[in-house]
């Protein structure tokens, strides 16, 4: 989006800009930078409701005017400096409006925005690591919950800076293995990355349908985006849906569900109770949501590449995008991307015979994760 | 990079990641002193151990930047302050660590550089907010307060506030050392 439409810029120039006049017209100027930011975004003053904020404020105002400079003046009994009262008077409206001006600059502000600047700049492993770090972010978890139990039962036993010390180092053994197991697992059996699985496809006739197999976590999901930031970079046209596993602060989980020819997106899921019949695991399907993916997939027109993230117990009954999947399949003469947990792998070819029976005759490519 | 080295930094820039979002945010919600230097100290003990496992050239900035971003995420929204900071410690000690090798002497260096940072940080952030007046105010507040208490007072509070800062990181990189010992059978790979 150019720079010059987005109201982001503009509120943050004005904010900006006012911080100059602030000396000369404090009373005047502070009101305009207020409500320039309320006007961008109410969230933006959010934070100074909060006493924390009014801290160190609060002492800058009322104690150096005690301690500091001249006493020429008096309140309550009390002398202070007026001169430096009103220095730091002054001090306190411009960090107000520092505030406001990095209010502005980060509220509403995700790490989805911020992704596509590290790509920009150069560093393309972001993806990689962030997906990857999404991916481990339990495992560490139940790691550091799982010694800090040990460490528990055994401080009661016996206290002693050795057990302190031993409980760190378990943890960084446990870290190293972890490490070790996953750079090992990779080895084991080396996986086609998206670019290669493009230089071999190219040989090939559509329709296909490509699966990508693997288990919870071993980043089926990544793998596939990986594969539609290559085929856009290649002017290939791809649509279709993507599941985003996202983090909450509260350590719970949910996903996003992505179109990709668009960059809609809905909440899927949520760990949360809702009222909702759709549920995987810990997880709350929103019916809404899955109506959408469905009439996103039926909406596919002219793609050479379809992407259907993630296939699996839902629609083997029936449900989930089933609907949206059949409509795809319907005449398609490209490329059909899916993905699929190991588990269930071995119920595909059912599937396929009694769900998607075109599908039946396409060639197969199986990318094991 | 080496499929090995960008596991090990996913794996140890998740954890200090974790302790960040987790443990630093509670830390800023209980409002307690020194969290910066608990929280510097904390990482400062992983960024060390993990670079003798992993000891690749950008290894301790790419493991900031992961630990950045799971910090930023773990707000509702993108924070911009904790997320400069963990990657400015991850920058610097990677400077260190590359200049003076993981040894005795990095180790070190590197829990000055720790305990200094968040000082300058705290500087350089209360100067963008308040003005160039901030840090000559802190420092009249410091001689105002011991000419009108007595003993010194002022200069004394400032004194323990900057020791404290600076005594954590410190700590932490002799822990790590001791830590590096008891763990070399691990680390050798």
């Amino acid at each position: 989006m150019n720079i010059f439409y987005s109201k982001r810029f503009w509120t943050t120039l004005i904010i900006f800009v006012g911080l100059f006049f602030l000396r000369s017209q404090p009373y005047m100027t502070l009101p305009i930078l207020f409500g320039s930011a309320i006007f961008f975004n109410a969230k933006t003053i959010y934070p100074l409701k909060n006493y924390k904020f009014w801290i160190v404020i609060s002492l800058l105002v009322l104690i150096v005017p005690l301690f500091t400079g001249v006493q020429d003046k008096s309140i309550l009994g009390i002398n202070y400096s007026s001169e430096q009262f009103q220095k730091t008077l002054f001090m306190t409206l411009r960090g107000i409006s520092v505030f406001l001006l990095f209010q502005v600059l980060t509220v509403d502000l995700h790490i989805d925005k911020i992704k596509p600047i590290f790509s920009k700049i150069g560093f393309n492993d972001f993806d990689v690591l962030f997906n990857l770090s999404n991916e481990i972010f339990p495992k560490i978890k139940s790691i550091l919950n799982a010694r800090y139990i040990d460490f528990k039962t055994n401080w009661k036993k016996g206290r002693s800076i050795e057990l302190i010390f031993n409980f760190f180092s378990d943890i960084f053994i446990d870290f190293f293995l972890l490490s070790n197991q996953l750079s090992k697992a990779d080895k084991d059996h080396e996986v086609m990355n998206p670019y290669d699985f493009l230089k071999q496809k190219k040989s090939t006739k559509p329709p296909n349908l490509i699966v990508v197999v693997g288990d919870a976590g071993t980043g089926k999901t990544p793998w596939v985006e990986q594969l539609v930031k290559l085929l856009k970079s290649n002017d290939e046209i791809v649509d279709g849906i993507i599941s985003r596993k996202c983090h909450e602060p509260d350590d719970k989980w949910f996903h996003n569900l992505l179109r990709i020819s668009t960059n809609n997106k809905r909440q899927l899921t949520t760990m949360d109770q809702i009222d909702t019949d759709i549920r995987i695991g810990k997880f709350n399907l929103y019916k809404n949501s899955v109506n959408w993916g469905n009439e996103q997939l039926v909406s596919i027109k002219n793609s050479k590449w379809v992407i259907v993230d993630e296939i699996g117990i839902l629609e083997f009954d029936g449900g989930g995008f089933l609907k949206g999947l059949q409509s795809v399949v319907t005449n398609f003469e490209g490329f059909l991307v899916i993905t699929i947990r190991q588990t269930l792998f071995q119920y595909l070819d059912n599937f396929i015979n009694e769900k998607l029976p075109t599908v039946k005759q396409w060639q197969r490519v199986i990318i094991n994760l | 990079m080496k499929r090995k080295s960008i596991v090990s930094i996913a794996v140890f820039g998740t954890l200090w990641g974790f302790i960040e979002a987790t443990l630093g945010n509670a830390l800023h919600l209980l409002n307690l002193p020194f969290s910066g230097s608990i929280l510097a100290s904390i990482a400062l003990v992983i960024i060390l151990i993990a670079r003798i496992f992993n000891p690749a050239r950008g290894s301790t900035f790419l493991m900031a930047i992961v630990a950045a971003s799971i910090k930023a995420v773990s707000f509702a929204t993108v924070k911009i302050n904790p997320f400069i900071a963990i990657v400015m410690e991850g920058a610097l000690i990677e400077v260190v660590l590359l200049i003076l090798k993981p040894g005795r002497l990095g180790f070190f260096a590197s829990g000055l550089i720790m305990a200094l940072y968040p000082i300058l940080q705290t500087i350089v952030t209360k100067t963008i907010l308040f003005g160039s007046n901030f840090v000559p105010v802190v420092l009249e507040l410091a001689e105002g307060f011991s000419s009108r208490v007595g003993l010194n007072a002022g200069w004394w509070i400032l004194g323990f506030y900057l020791l404290a800062q600076i005594i954590l990181p410190l700590l932490a990189a002799y822990f790590a050392w001791k830590l590096k010992a008891k763990l070399s059978s691990h680390l050798v790979n």
